[in-house]
């Protein structure tokens, strides 16, 4: 007989806030059920209110981590409506703005993920290596996040010799750090009980429900949009896909750290071959209207594949879009991938597949036969989880064997 | 050895010195090109009223103004600013520009705000 | 291409394909056949569903299926283009041919108020569950603000 175990809503140390609800008997998973729209905030409704240019700046806003892929995603399908091209020098810059934002991203979810199985020192030092990233995103652009480089045609600033050298010093130094992080996490004993073998997705199931993303290749499924379908500069740039045949969180957090480091080749790439003059946009000014158009644009955020659909009639505002974000696809997985697992097991396999929106602050535990109910926040789970962990360990190491 | 990889690395950083700055206390500079509170300088203003309909976010409206040539000017309401630079972009005159200042925290939204 | 010979020698002329200069394919099928065309999609491996894009151009609701193959190095995409009528809005479900299809369905009956049947647990996606019947946002003839909400005298949550 199974009892119901909600988890969510809100939570205040990530993202986004989402609810699931798991079917647990004992120990063990049985069933669980998403519950998502806590932050639908109308911005597809909103985009057919504003004209062409001024959604560049409201779809930035969807997403705080990625936010440079979508505003970049809706520019290239823009472009596409407008039958505009882009000058060479733009397209350099703009695939250098979104290889330094999935820098930053990976460094972030590593340090969230360790942070998940109790291991804080690299939490703290991963924390601490993304800040150079930051302070030459801020030199580039103008802020930390948000940086609105994108515009319909090109890119809005050009970029001083001073700071491609700062840049190669950068990427050298993100590059010797993940090497490092790689060759803890493969030696740690403490971080290898808790993420070998959890989490299970086999390469069949993973293309069955069509996952994306570093989710996708860590089951050894081989795509990837910048590899089967070429945008922008990465039809000439030295890129070679990652993938891992290992199905668990072990091998999505080995996929994460050698694709930084892929990251870091390429932007030392694009700095030694940018062109050194040249025009940085088109002359597309805001009061131009498209012919009557529809157009589809896909890019690689750092979390999976980004999907945008654009819609004209010939007017100054779109009639419609339609955005698809990586974590809507990877969320009929987690059902898959809880199946059979202990409840202690839930951060590390939620937290695995880099949810853009995240979820663990109440859980409400129901217990049918004795008619209790306890009311646990996200630190209490995260403590209980490291707790029965340390009390329990040999067991699941036998039966993991 | 199956635990303490990062044994070398901890002990070392005990001993340096902590990587976080101690923001209210020391003054920190933002560097060249960023893009703080807005400006504007009213004797270089045409009052052609571009800036008002770029503006994603209705930040800018337009009111009578005797300094300017079209005699009209724009006033800011910068409590609902997300420092695109849309009006910075277009303005034929330069008139708009970025500060280096980003301490937007007021008591009141009216205390934030440009009138001409 | 191998797509357009296939699919023309089973449906005939019910099927209209267009390719654009962005190397997208476009096709434009009748409700009814829209399960057979997906399905015999699969047995040529697109197996990859992007997304179900639905959109109201005022007189009827559009909406397309987005697949894609995928092999070394290369990809081949196909949109399918469908539609069905404002007022009694019903399509049939996909769900045994693309499992993904469980969440992209139940968006588009949120937003748009197309009913799959055939979808197990249909049931909104994005807005809550209180909302009553017949609300879709993204239809043209939507007015904001026509449902309010405000807490009860001395309600607490």
């Amino acid at each position: 007989m199974s009892v119901r175990i909600p988890i969510g809503p809100i939570h205040p140390m990530l993202k986004e806030p989402i609810n699931l609800t798991f079917y647990v008997e004992g120990e063990t998973i049985v069933d669980a059920e998403p519950n998502i729209g806590f932050v639908h905030r109308g911005i597809e409704k909103l985009a057919e209110n504003k004209t062409w240019f001024q959604n560049l700046y409201l779809l930035e806003k969807v997403c705080g981590i990625c936010s440079s892929s979508h505003q970049g995603c809706y520019a290239q399908g823009a472009e596409k409506v407008f039958e505009v091209e882009p000058p060479e020098k733009a397209l350099f810059i703009r695939t250098l703005m979104w290889e330094l934002e999935r820098l930053h991203s990976h460094l972030l979810w590593l340090g969230v993920i360790m942070h998940e199985i109790g291991f804080d020192t690299l939490f703290m030092y991963t924390w601490r290596d993304r800040e150079a990233v930051m302070d030459l995103v801020e030199m580039i652009s103008g802020r930390r996040v948000g940086y609105s480089i994108n515009t319909i045609g090109g890119v809005r600033r050009d970029i001083d010799y001073n700071i491609l050298v700062k840049t190669i010093d950068v990427a050298n130094f993100i590059a010797s750090r993940a090497e490092y992080y790689e060759r803890i996490v493969l030696s740690e004993r403490t971080i290898l009980d808790r993420t070998e073998g959890v989490g299970y997705l086999s390469k069949a199931d993973a293309i069955r429900l069509n996952t994306v993303g570093p989710t996708a290749r860590a089951s050894g499924v081989k795509r990837d949009v910048r590899y089967n379908m070429p945008y922008a500069i990465y039809d000439e740039t030295p890129f070679d896909i990652v993938f891992d045949d290992g199905c668990d969180v072990l091998a999505r957090i080995i996929v994460r750290i050698r694709e930084m480091i892929i990251s870091a080749e390429i932007i030392k790439w694009i700095v030694f071959n940018m062109p050194k003059t040249g025009e940085i946009k088109q002359k597309v000014t805001p009061f131009t209207k498209p012919p009557e158009n529809e157009a589809i644009s896909r890019v690689e955020a750092p979390r999976g594949e980004l999907f945008y659909y654009l819609k004209s009639k010939g007017d100054l505002k779109p009639e419609r879009v339609k955005i698809r974000t990586p974590t809507l696809a990877n969320i009929v997985s987690i059902i898959h991938m809880v199946k059979g697992h202990y409840i202690a097991d839930i951060p590390p396999i939620v937290a695995g597949i880099d949810p853009c929106m995240s979820c663990m602050d109440r859980v409400v535990i129901v217990d049918v036969n004795k008619e209790k109910k306890t009311v646990w926040s996200h630190e209490e789970l995260w403590r209980y989880s490291i707790k029965w962990y340390k009390k329990n360990y040999l067991m699941v190491r036998e039966e993991r064997r | 050895m199956p635990w303490g990889s990062v044994l070398k690395e901890a002990l070392k950083n005990v001993f340096s010195k902590s990587v976080t700055v101690n923001y209210p206390v020391v003054k920190v500079e933002a560097p060249n090109g960023f893009r703080g509170i807005l400006e504007f300088d009213v004797k270089k203003c045409l009052g052609c009223g571009t800036c008002a309909r770029v503006c994603p976010t209705n930040v800018i409206v337009m009111v009578p103004c005797e300094k300017t040539r079209l005699k009209k000017a724009p006033k800011f309401e910068l409590s609902k600013c997300v420092f695109c630079g849309s009006c910075v972009e277009v303005c034929p005159t330069k008139a708009i520009s970025f500060s280096k200042n980003f301490h937007t925290a007021v008591l009141k939204k009216e205390e934030i705000g440009i009138s001409p | 291409m191998g797509i357009k010979e296939l699919l023309e020698e089973k449906f005939g002329d019910k099927v209209s394909f267009t390719v654009d200069k962005h190397n997208e394919a476009w096709i434009n099928i009748p409700l009814d056949l829209l399960r057979d065309v997906l399905k015999a999609l699969r047995e040529a491996g697109f197996d990859h569903l992007s997304t179900i894009t639905g959109y109201d151009d005022g007189e009827k609701i559009n909406l397309i299926y987005h697949v894609v193959k995928f092999y070394d190095g290369k990809s081949e995409t196909v949109n399918v283009i469908t539609s069905t009528d404002r007022n009694n809005s019903v399509a049939p479900s996909i769900l045994e041919i693309y499992p993904s299809a469980l969440v992209y369905e139940r968006e588009v009956y949120d937003l748009l108020g197309v009913k799959f049947d055939g979808h197990v647990g249909l049931k909104r996606l994005l807005l809550p569950e209180n909302v009553p019947e017949g609300y879709h946002p993204l239809r043209k003839d939507f007015k904001s603000g026509s449902y309010l909400v405000s807490p009860k005298e001395g309600e607490n949550e």
